[in-house]
């Protein structure tokens, strides 16, 4: 069931993004161009600014619709209109949130993929470029080991996510109040971020005052190689990110489940 | 025919009365298919457990009968046919009667004028 | 006869308010039964319980003798009050979801129902009137065989040849082993219909019969006993009478 479900959210996606991801590629190309071609003075300096501001708003309005697309898809397709539908479908609940967040995770994905693989190519025109990446990359090998670049992506994964799953929380929330239902969803946004910096700065204080937590982080750390270091710290963040992601997914099903207040 | 029913009569005996005048006025000949019930149903727009409540009465007055697989059938006996076109113009007939009577004629005024109704003239 | 349908002790609240108010209702396959009341009588609650889509706050109720969840949900066709398209489908896309999910949904003969009302198969549901919108959701929702349809006033507002539709509709897919709870508040288009009644008022079961059993104890039409039961005297003025 799922996977039909997953088949009619892509469809949605894919409406929209199946002409923003071929754009992109076509402005970094076209960026790329305007660098390298030996047009007429000013008339050169023109096109090439042109191509790249357009190839920028392209990337920034790629993100910006791929997060628009992320809260709406769940906002209107389960919780609005479109949900009489959806909850009524043989499906559990879960299936219905987890269909929606892959779909809004594979898209985010590959738009930043994309927006990668277009830097690249727009870059590859100006000079020296090659060289600059080799510098780069040799930089980074020192401080990563192969297993850190994994756990890395799977950080930048895990963020993604969590923001995905605060947002599907908080609109899950807003829904309970018969009135101001979006107004609601912003705000429990917001309170959600309010408690985790609170959180996150209570323990930054606790940590600055306690002697023995810092010995014991230390003592964790000492006498490792710089790049298992990396790897372990990483390891951390992506353990706390996903605890969250956790958090965040089952009180959305709980509430889904059992708390379901269609208009 | 139409299927004209009230809704402060049981519907089911207004609808085995629309269907004993299908059968008696040839609609529905002796010994032919009656449509099923699902059929006839939506026809005149009611539900299948009237439809068919409305046809067992007609099985027990034996106007139609009913067999397991091929459905039902108009009766082939002519006399149960004509038995029924007998009751139905008595009820008719006192009907008309009654409403003649509401008017002030007597029984011989009324049949005096329905021969001369027959033969075309007007009566005064 | 195996109860469709069971509802014990059912209660919903919202806060203060009392939406369902210990409902016991017992449903047998093969009824076609109208569900009538006053706007803001819990018609709607009922359905959306039987439907999954809010829980009871007391008691329970069972389809086919299964609680509620995604196993009755493959059992029930459920018509809501709204459209509940999304914006980019096209009709195909509708009639391939409702195959997709469901295992009873009958896509030829859906088909067949758009072509007979002049649905396109190609047409976005954005752009169509809100009449063939509601005649499409009302297609899908009866091209299924489903144990039990619910319809939340599919008459409410539809002109008179969309609802000579409707009824054909549930009259030709009419089954012995399923059933139909249909609300309204207007009872006299879809009286002959109907085998039952249940009259629902502040939450209560008024009253749960045959409608041959009303027309035959009151001797009048279902409708006019709807009228006196829910009658509401107007609020005169001030004047001495």
């Amino acid at each position: 069931m799922l996977k039909k479900l997953l088949k009619y959210d892509m469809r949605a996606n894919m409406k929209v993004f199946l002409l923003i991801w071929p754009a992109l590629i076509i402005f970094s190309l076209l960026g790329r161009f305007s660098l390298t071609a030996d047009l007429q003075g000013r008339l050169d300096t023109i096109f090439s600014t042109a191509t790249i501001i357009v190839f920028v708003l392209a990337v920034f309005a790629a993100f910006l619709f791929s997060i628009v697309l992320a809260i709406t898809r769940f906002y209107s397709g389960l919780l609005r209109n479109e949900g009489y539908l959806m909850f009524t479908l043989p499906v559990k609940p879960w299936q219905l949130i987890i269909s929606k967040y892959l779909t809004s995770l594979i898209t985010i994905v590959v738009t930043a993929l994309l927006s990668v693989v277009s830097i690249f190519i727009l870059c590859s025109g100006i000079p020296g470029f090659t060289a600059d990446l080799h510098f780069f990359t040799a930089f980074m090998n020192r401080e990563f080991h192969a297993g850190s670049y994994i756990m890395l992506a799977l950080l930048m994964l895990a963020g993604v996510s969590t923001s995905i799953f605060q947002i599907y929380l908080a609109c899950s929330i807003g829904q309970l109040f018969n009135k101001g239902r979006i107004l609601f969803s912003a705000l429990f946004y917001y309170l959600i971020n309010v408690v985790l910096s609170v959180a996150s700065t209570t323990f930054a204080i606790i940590f600055g005052t306690s002697r023995t937590l810092q010995e014991a982080v230390i003592s964790i750390f000492e006498g490792m190689h710089i790049q298992t270091a990396t790897f372990v710290a990483l390891s951390i963040s992506l353990l706390l990110s996903a605890a969250l992601c956790c958090v965040y997914f089952f009180v959305t099903k709980y509430i889904l489940s059992k708390r379901l207040n269609l208009e | 025919m139409g299927w004209e029913l009230r809704t402060d009569r049981q519907i089911w005996q207004q609808l085995a009365e629309l269907l004993m005048l299908k059968i008696v006025s040839g609609e529905y000949p002796a010994g032919g298919r009656i449509p099923s019930v699902r059929d006839l149903a939506s026809e005149a727009g009611v539900n299948p457990n009237t439809m068919q409540r409305a046809l067992a009465s007609l099985e027990e007055s034996e106007l139609v009968t009913a067999t397991r697989n091929t459905g039902r059938f108009v009766t082939q006996d002519d006399a149960q046919i004509c038995r029924t076109r007998a009751k139905l113009a008595q009820t008719e007939l006192g009907l008309f009667f009654e409403r003649m009577m509401r008017l002030g004629y007597k029984k011989e005024d009324v049949a005096s004028m329905l021969t001369s109704k027959e033969k075309g003239e007007e009566f005064a | 006869m195996n109860e469709l349908v069971t509802c014990t002790a059912l209660s919903k609240r919202y806060g203060s308010l009392t939406a369902l108010d210990h409902i016991d209702l017992h449903i047998a396959p093969g009824r076609i039964i109208g569900l009538l009341g006053p706007n803001g009588s819990g018609k709607t609650t009922l359905i959306k319980i039987l439907t999954g889509l809010l829980r009871p706050t007391e008691g329970s109720a069972t389809v086919n003798g299964l609680p509620i969840g995604h196993e009755s949900k493959a059992l029930v066709s459920y018509l809501p009050e709204r459209m509940y398209y999304a914006n980019w489908m096209r009709t195909s896309d509708m009639l391939q979801l409702f195959a997709d999910f469901y295992a009873d949904f009958h896509i030829d003969r859906a088909k067949a129902m758009c072509n007979a009302l002049g649905i396109g198969l190609k047409t976005r549901v954005k752009s169509m009137s809100k009449g063939t919108k509601e005649k499409l959701q009302l297609i899908l929702v009866m091209s299924r065989q489903a144990k039990l349809y619910l319809l939340d006033e599919p008459i409410a507002g539809v002109d008179p040849a969309a609802r000579d539709f409707i009824l054909q509709t549930i009259l030709t897919n009419y089954s012995k082993d399923s059933s139909v709870i249909l609300s309204t508040h207007l009872i006299t288009d879809i009286e002959p219909v109907l085998d039952e009644v249940i009259f629902l008022g502040n939450g209560r079961v008024l009253r749960h019969e045959s409608v041959d059993a009303i027309r035959e104890a009151e001797g009048r039409s279902v409708d006019a006993v709807f009228r006196e039961i829910f009658r509401t005297i107007p609020v005169g003025g001030d004047w001495p009478c």
